[in-house]
C-alpha cells in the first residue's frame, strides 16, 4: 500500500565553509495578484528553490457551517452561492440533492435537464477562468485571459436572464428550480453553445502548443496517482493523475445516465500542471456534448416539484455529492426533527486539493509555486468557508 | 570652453533630450493602445486635449493620457520604507536613466540644425560600438542597487534575477553585434551606417539576418521587456525591483526602460537596419532622421507585440537558453559570416547556394540544440473514459 | 415514485450505489463495532479505529471523502418502554454528551460506496486516533476538527489551528461555545460578560 505521508524528494543544503548561507523565508503573503484569493504560502527559498512550503488560510473563514445551523434549510440556499462564488449553480444543486435525499421530493423532468444545462454551463465558466488565470499567472499578460473572458460574459448573460444574478444566481430549489427560464432563453443557450467550439480551436491553436507554455508547465509540479487518490483529490486534478473517477458516471445523479459523454483522463503517471491544464480543456468539450443533447432532449413542464410546506425532515443523516467542477462538493446534513439542520457540513474539494501543494512544490522553483498553485484551482470561499 | 565647443554640446544634446522624452510619452500611449487592442479592449480613450474645458469632447483617442499619467507621478506621495538605504533608493532610478540617455547622444543620427543644412553630428567617437556596451551594463547595476536598497523580499529577488539575466544576455549581444564590426573592420557607428548605404543592409545578408534575431532577442532580455521580464515578473514578485518605488522614482524607472529600449534599438538599426538608409535622402537630407526614428518604432512595435502575446520565461529556462543556445548559435554565426564572406558571389546562382547553405547550417545547429536542451517537450495525448 | 429510466433515488441514510449488507464484513473482522441502524454508520472500537482503517484500506477503500466532526449536548430523551405487563409508559433517561467524528469513505478501484465510519469520544478532553496515516486526505480536515471542535488526534503529524488563527481559544462549532464580545481582547468571556450574553443581550 502506498505509504500515506509523501516523502520529500532528497534535498540537501550545501553549506560552505566561512560562508554565513542562509535560507529566505518570503511570505506570499494574503496581497498577491496571483494567489486566487486571500490565501498565504509561507516559502522558504534557496536561492530560487523552494525548500519548504506551508499554506495558511483562514482569511475568508466565515463560519458557514454554524450559521447554517440556526437558519431553516432553505434558507441557507443563498449562502452555498457564496461557498465557491464561480460556481454557484453547483453549489445549490449539491444542497439541493442532499436536501432532496432527506425528504422523498420528485424533481420534475423539465427541472432535471435544466439543472443539467446550469450545471454543464457552470462547468464551462469555471474552466474558461481557470485556464484564463492559469495562463495569466504563465506571464501572458492577460491577453488569454480576456479571450476566455468573453464566452464567459456570454454565459454569465445567460445566467442573469435565468435567475436575476449574474454570480449569486440562488436558482435552485429543493424539488426543482425557483423559476423557469425565460422565452427563447432555450434559443439564445443553443447560440452560445454552437459558437463555443470556435473558441477552444483558437485557444487550442494558440496555446496548447506554444513552445513556451510547454516548457514551463510540463513536468511541473508532478502529483502520482497513488498519493492522489490517499489524499482524496478529485476532479480535473485526479483525472490529470490517471485515475478516471468521474461522479458523474459513478453516482449518475440527476439525470447524467441519459447523456452520453466521455471522460477525459491522463494516461502516463505524471499529473503535471500541463495535463490538468489540457484534461480541462478536454472536458469543455465534452460539456458541450452534454449540453447539445439536453438542449435537444429538454420538454415543456413544471420546474418545481411539490416540495412540503415546512421543510421539517425526520432525523436522519445523509451525504449528497456532485462533480462540482473543481472536484467532489458534497453536502453532509444530519436532521433532527426540526426545520434546522442539526449538523450542515461543506466537504470543499479546494480544501482537500490542496493536502498536497507543499509535496508538488519542493524542490520547484518559485516560480513554479505560483504556477501549481494555479493549476490546483482553489477558490478561498470554498476553502475557508 | 570655445564658445563654439559649447554650442555644438547643446544643439547636439538639446534636442535629443525633447525629441526622445516626447517619443517616450507617444511610445507609452503606443504600448496602453497595442496591448489593449491585442487583448480585445480598448485602453485609454478618454484624456483628450490636455488642460482644457474641451478634454472631453474632443477625446483624440485618448493621445493627451501620457501628460495625465505624467502630472500624476509628479504629485504622488514619495513613500521609502523605513529601514531601505535611503541614498541608494534616490540613486537607484538616476542610474537607471543617465546610461540610457548617454547612449542615445551617440547614435549616428543626423539632425540638421544649422542655417547651412549643414548635418552636425553628435560625438564621433571611434569605439562607439564599445562604448554602448559598457555603458548598457551599468543598467544592470542600476537593477541591483534598487533591488537591495528597498529591504524586501520580492524586490532582493527581482534584483538577482536581474543581474542574472542581464549579465547572461550580454555576450550574445555583443557576439552578433561582432560580426557586423568584423565585416565592417570598424567600430565606428557612423561608419557602420554609412557602410549600409542604399539597400546594403546587413539584415539582407544571411549572417546579418541570424545576427539581428539573436540581437533582437538578446535585447529584449537587457531591457526585461516580455518574455523575459522576470525581474518586473507582476504574478510572482508583483513588481520585482521597483515594487518599493512610488511617484517621481518610479516614473523615473520607467523612463529608464524606455529610454533604453530606445537605445537598444536605435542600435540595432544602426548595426543591421541600415541607420538612416531609406528612399529619398539624396534629395532630402534630414529625411534620414525621419528614417531612423521610424525604424526604431518599427521595432518597438515589434517589442510591444510580443509583449502581448508571450508568457514569460522560467529563470532557469532563461539561463539555459542563453548560455545553451544563443551563444553557441552566435559564435556559429561569425563562422558562417566568415564562410559566406570568402566564397566568392558573381551570379545569382552562386548568391542563393550562399543564402541556402548559411541559413541551413543555422537551422540545423539551432534544431540540435533545441533538441539537447529540451528533449521531451512535446504536446501529449490523452484518453477518454466511457 | 420514480419513474421508469430515472436514476434511483437513494434512501435517506446514504448507503448509495453499496449493498445494504456491505458492513457485515467489518462486523465480522473488529467483532467490537457496533453498527448504527439509524444512521447507517459503523463505530468504531475504542483504540482500535487505525487496525480498523488499515484493515479498510487494505480492502480497497482507498478514498476517504469527507471528516467532520459533530458536538452532541447531554440530553434528556423520552422513550416509550412496553414494561412487562403491556402497559406502555415514557421512560426518561439522559443520553450523555459526546462527540463523534465521522468518516465518509469510498472505494475508487470498486466505484463503491460510501461507508460511514464513526469515532465517538465525551465532551470534556475529546481524544480520537487519527486516520492520517491510513488516508493523507483526513490531514486537513482532522486539522479542521481539532480547531472548530477542540478534538485532539493521537499520531496527527501537525495538528494546530487551521481556520481560526494560532492564538484563537475556544472552539466555534461546539453547541455551547457563546460568542465573544471582542475577539481580540477576550476571546473566551466570563463573568458578567458571560452572564450578559446568556441573557440575551450580546453587546454590552
Amino acid at each position: 500500500m502506498s505509504s500515506a505521508t509523501a516523502t520529500a524528494p532528497n534535498y540537501e543544503l550545501i553549506q560552505q565553509d566561512g560562508l554565513d548561507t542562509g535560507l529566505l523565508e518570503v511570505s506570499m503573503g494574503p496581497h498577491h495578484p496571483s494567489t486566487h484569493g486571500v490565501f498565504r504560502m509561507d516559502v522558504k527559498l534557496d536561492g530560487e528553490t523552494v525548500v519548504d512550503l506551508s499554506p495558511v488560510f483562514g482569511y475568508l473563514h466565515r463560519n458557514h457551517e454554524k450559521l447554517a445551523e440556526n437558519m431553516s434549510y432553505l434558507g441557507s440556499m443563498p449562502f452555498t452561492d457564496r461557498l465557491d462564488y464561480f460556481n454557484s449553480m453547483t453549489n445549490n444543486w449539491a444542497y439541493a440533492l442532499a436536501a432532496e435525499k432527506l425528504v422523498e421530493i420528485e424533481v420534475p423532468e423539465r427541472a432535471e435537464y435544466l439543472r443539467v444545462i446550469m450545471a454543464e454551463l457552470t462547468r464551462l465558466v469555471n474552466h474558461l477562468s481557470l485556464v484564463g488565470f492559469f495562463v495569466n499567472d504563465l506571464g501572458a499578460l492577460g491577453t488569454p485571459l480576456l479571450y476566455a473572458f468573453r464566452e464567459r460574459e456570454k454565459i454569465l448573460d445567460l445566467f442573469e436572464q435565468a435567475s436575476g444574478a449574474r454570480m449569486m444566481c440562488n436558482y435552485f430549489r429543493f424539488g426543482g428550480l425557483r423559476n423557469d427560464v425565460p422565452e427563447g432563453w432555450l434559443d439564445r443557450a443553443r447560440e452560445v453553445v454552437d459558437r463555443f467550439p470556435v473558441f477552444l480551436d483558437e485557444y487550442e491553436k494558440l496555446l496548447c502548443e506554444n513552445e513556451i507554455i510547454l516548457s514551463r508547465t510540463q513536468g511541473v509540479g508532478n502529483l502520482s496517482r497513488d498519493l492522489a487518490i490517499s489524499a482524496g483529490i478529485t476532479g480535473p486534478m485526479l483525472r490529470a493523475s490517471g485515475e478516471r473517477y468521474d461522479l458523474r458516471k459513478v453516482d449518475r445523479y440527476g439525470i447524467y445516465d441519459r447523456f452520453q459523454f466521455r471522460v477525459p483522463y491522463s494516461d502516463g503517471d505524471v499529473g503535471d500542471c500541463y495535463d490538468r491544464f489540457i484534461v480541462r480543456m478536454l472536458e469543455m468539450r465534452e460539456s458541450i456534448g452534454i449540453l447539445k443533447q439536453a438542449l435537444d432532449g429538454i420538454e415543456h413542464g413544471p420546474v418545481l416539484g411539490n416540495a412540503p410546506k415546512v421543510f421539517k425532515p425526520k432525523p436522519a443523516e445523509v451525504y449528497g455529492r456532485v462533480e462540482a467542477p473543481k472536484g467532489e462538493l458534497g453536502f453532509y446534513l444530519i436532521a433532527d426533527g426540526t426545520p434546522k439542520p442539526y449538523r450542515y457540513r461543506v466537504r470543499p474539494p479546494s480544501l482537500i486539493n490542496l493536502t498536497v501543494l507543499r509535496d508538488m512544490c519542493l524542490g520547484q522553483k518559485v516560480a513554479d509555486a505560483v504556477i501549481i498553485l494555479g493549476s490546483i484551482d482553489i477558490v478561498l470561499g470554498e476553502v475557508d468557508r | 570652453m570655445s564658445p563654439d565647443l559649447v554650442r555644438d554640446i547643446l544643439i547636439a544634446t538639446v534636442p535629443l533630450m525633447v525629441i526622445f522624452p516626447t517619443l517616450f510619452a507617444f511610445t507609452t500611449w503606443l504600448e496602453r493602445k497595442a496591448l489593449a487592442r491585442i487583448q480585445n479592449r480598448i485602453g485609454p480613450n478618454k484624456v483628450g486635449v490636455p488642460l482644457t474645458r474641451y478634454g472631453g469632447r474632443f477625446s483624440l483617442f485618448g493621445l493627451g493620457q501620457p501628460l495625465a499619467d505624467g502630472i500624476k507621478m509628479l504629485f504622488k506621495e514619495n513613500i521609502v520604507p523605513r529601514d531601505a538605504d535611503r541614498l541608494f533608493h534616490l540613486l537607484a532610478p538616476i542610474l537607471a536613466l543617465i546610461p540610457a540617455m548617454l547612449v542615445l547622444c551617440f547614435l549616428p543620427i543626423e539632425f540638421p540644425w544649422t542655417e547651412s543644412l549643414l548635418p552636425v553630428q553628435a560625438f564621433l567617437l571611434d569605439g562607439a560600438v564599445i562604448f554602448f556596451f559598457a555603458i548598457t551594463g551599468l543598467n544592470t547595476l542600476a537593477i541591483f542597487m534598487a533591488g537591495w536598497a528597498s529591504r524586501n523580499k520580492y524586490s532582493l529577488l527581482g534584483g538577482m534575477r536581474a543581474i542574472a539575466q542581464m549579465v547572461s544576455y550580454e555576450i550574445p549581444l555583443v557576439l552578433s553585434a561582432v560580426v557586423v564590426v568584423m565585416m565592417v573592420g570598424s567600430l565606428n557607428a557612423a561608419e557602420i551606417a554609412n557602410a549600409q548605404a542604399g539597400w546594403n543592409w546587413f539584415v539582407f545578408t544571411p549572417w546579418g539576418l541570424a545576427a539581428f534575431v539573436i540581437f533582437f532577442i538578446a535585447s529584449l532580455a537587457e531591457t526585461n521587456r516580455s518574455p523575459f521580464d522576470l525581474p518586473e515578473a507582476e504574478s510572482e514578485i508583483i513588481a520585482g525591483y521597483f515594487t518599493e518605488y512610488s511617484g517621481f522614482k518610479f516614473a523615473l524607472f520607467f523612463l529608464g526602460e524606455y529610454i533604453a529600449m530606445f537605445a537598444i534599438s536605435g542600435l540595432a538599426v544602426t548595426l543591421f537596419l541600415g541607420g538612416g538608409a531609406g528612399p529619398g535622402i539624396a534629395t532630402l537630407p534630414w529625411l534620414s532622421a525621419m528614417w531612423f526614428i521610424a525604424k526604431i518604432f518599427a521595432l518597438i512595435a515589434v517589442m510591444i507585440w510580443l509583449r502581448g502575446t508571450l508568457p514569460r520565461l522560467r529563470v532557469d529556462q532563461l539561463m539555459g537558453f542563453a548560455w545553451k543556445f544563443l551563444l553557441p548559435l552566435s559564435i556559429l554565426n561569425i563562422l558562417v559570416a566568415g564562410f559566406a564572406h570568402f566564397i566568392p558571389q558573381e551570379n545569382i546562382v552562386s548568391k542563393v547556394a550562399v543564402w541556402v547553405v548559411s541559413l541551413g547550417i543555422l537551422y540545423m545547429a539551432a534544431k540540435g540544440l533545441n533538441q539537447l536542451n529540451r528533449p521531451n517537450v512535446r504536446p501529449r495525448d490523452y484518453k477518454y473514459a466511457e | 415514485m420514480a419513474a421508469p429510466g430515472q436514476s434511483q433515488r437513494p434512501t435517506a441514510g446514504g448507503s448509495h450505489g453499496v449493498s445494504e449488507r456491505s458492513h457485515e464484513p467489518v462486523l465480522q473482522q473488529f467483532p467490537e463495532a457496533e453498527w448504527d441502524e439509524a444512521a447507517g454508520a459503523i463505530i468504531a472500537p475504542l483504540g482500535q479505529a487505525r487496525a480498523l482503517a488499515e484493515w479498510l484500506l487494505g480492502q480497497g477503500v482507498d478514498y476517504c471523502s469527507n471528516v467532520t466532526g459533530v458536538d452532541y449536548l447531554e440530553r434528556e430523551v423520552k422513550e416509550k418502554v412496553t414494561g412487562e405487563d403491556g402497559k406502555v409508559e415514557t421512560v426518561t433517561r439522559t443520553e450523555p454528551g459526546r462527540m463523534d467524528v465521522v468518516y465518509h469513505l469510498y472505494s475508487m478501484r470498486k466505484q463503491t460506496g460510501p461507508l460511514v465510519l464513526k469515532q465517538r469520544t465525551g465532551r470534556e478532553h475529546p481524544q480520537v486516533q487519527s486516520l492520517t496515516p491510513v488516508w493523507r486526505s483526513c490531514e486537513l480536515q482532522e486539522r479542521e476538527v481539532y480547531d472548530l471542535f477542540g478534538v485532539d488526534f493521537t499520531g496527527h503529524p501537525d495538528q494546530r489551528r487551521i481556520l481560526m488563527w494560532d492564538e484563537f481559544e475556544g472552539h466555534p462549532m461546539r453547541k455551547d461555545y457563546t460568542e465573544p464580545f471582542d475577539y481580540e481582547w477576550e476571546p473566551t468571556p466570563h463573568d458578567e460578560i458571560l452572564d450578559k450574553h446568556q441573557r440575551g443581550k450580546v453587546i454590552v
